[in-house]
């Protein structure tokens, strides 16, 4: 795809929507990359668990700790001692979002499935609807609903103009931030790629002679930028799981 | 919140708190800014409804914020 | 010499410019927090209030720009 002289130097949103593989238009790349992610997941902890042992084996033992952080780190210290029955989920859900994440670094995968906003929308759309449906089921739709559009403590004057913000920014916006904070890092880290990839061969290809060596720095600065992708991969993973916790912890919880 | 707090529990709070003062100033202006672009197109005024809710929704935001967030 | 022409939206460009200040605010806002809350621990949770007003008052710029850039995006 680079090898020509001729690199389509700016990238654009048009680079991220990839052709389907052998030319049908239902699998693409990104599918095929999303299939193996999940396998990976569900095939490693079928592995690890398959004759469970005392003393752990090697990859029960990755597999107990990951669960651990997250049970441990996450939904017992955000939520509470009553955050354990979500661990399962939020732990399936961080190692879902980290492996999709991931391949947007390894070499020949390169872009996250996460690029595409449906992803990261279904996603938030499932911690949204579990948030609230825990939240009712403890509450009532009626409480709940006065729990979070209702903040305790204002004068009865001012509320009216504060209900709809409320409202607005717990029940509406917050999915909203999920999904986009997620999508964006990842469609802008993989834009960030393109860019400094694609200027390294487009100056290669420059006329001017002495242009030429600087695609060096391009690229030193394109695998730099690949090791500051996988900082921010891991952390928008676990950003996503510890505002779910959050936001169910506040479902949760009897007054913010 | 007593004094035996992780950093990663601290972390995670700080993040949570940031992303809903954000949250809230993002709902606060977008809705009054926009009831008062509405109320600018119904009535025609020249910009004085969106301003006014602008202001309005930040300083309600604000209020939100100090209310909820500062300890 | 040919004549420059920049094409697209000029709101885009006033929103990046508007958007630096609030940058800057909000960085020196939660700087400031961090050093206070350094040298004097017991004062976090007194400050954090104050930390979340100069926050919110200096990303309020920003978001209101974003709000006018849609508005007068036309021109």
């Amino acid at each position: 795809m680079l090898a020509e002289g001729k690199t389509p130097f700016p990238p654009s949103v048009e680079d991220f929507f990839l052709p389907g593989l052998g030319g049908q238009p239902w699998i693409s790349k990104i599918t095929v990359l999303l299939w193996i992610g999940v396998a990976l997941v569900i095939l490693f902890f079928l592995l690890a668990y398959r004759s469970p042992k005392l003393v752990p084996t090697k990859s029960q033992w990755v597999a107990e700790s990951m669960y651990g952080m997250i049970r441990d780190g996450v939904a017992k210290e955000t939520i509470g001692h009553e955050g354990i029955r979500f661990a399962p989920y939020l732990t399936s859900l961080f190692l879902f979002i980290l492996v999709t994440n991931l391949w947007g670094i390894i070499p020949v995968a390169q872009i996250s499935p996460n690029s595409h906003i449906a992803f990261p929308t279904f996603l938030a759309l499932l911690s949204w609807v579990m948030y609230n449906y825990v939240g009712i089921r403890k509450h009532g739709f009626a409480k709940y609903i006065k729990l979070n559009c209702f903040p305790p403590g204002t004068p009865l004057w001012i509320a009216p103009l504060l209900v709809p913000m409320e409202f607005f920014s717990n029940l509406i916006l917050r999915p909203i931030t999920l999904a986009i904070r997620l999508f964006a890092n990842m469609f802008a880290g993989h834009l960030i790629l393109l860019v400094f990839t694609l200027a390294g061969f487009a100056l290669l290809g420059a006329n001017a002679v002495f242009i030429k060596p600087v695609s060096i720095v391009a690229w030193a600065l394109a695998i730099v930028l690949t090791l500051f992708e996988t900082v921010i991969a891991v952390l928008q993973a676990y950003v996503f799981v510890i505002l779910t916790a959050a936001y169910l912890q506040g479902a949760l919880a009897e007054e913010h | 919140m007593s004094d035996d707090q992780s950093p990663r529990r601290q972390g995670a709070e700080g993040a949570n708190a940031g992303y809903a003062a954000l949250g809230y100033l993002m709902s606060g202006i977008g809705l009054w800014g926009f009831l008062g672009w509405l109320l600018d197109r119904w009535l025609g005024l020249p910009h004085i409804g969106l301003m006014l809710g602008l202001v309005v929704g930040t300083a309600l935001a604000v209020y939100l914020i100090v209310k909820r967030l500062g300890a | 010499m040919t004549e420059l022409a920049i094409t697209g939206s000029l709101a885009a460009i006033g929103y990046g410019l508007a958007a630096v200040g609030p940058g800057i605010g909000v960085g020196i806002v939660f700087a400031a927090y961090i050093q206070a809350s350094a040298r004097q621990p017991e004062s976090a949770g007194f400050n954090r209030t104050w930390l979340f007003m100069g926050f919110a008052l200096s990303e309020a710029l920003a978001l209101i720009g974003v709000a006018l850039g849609f508005v007068w995006a036309k021109g």
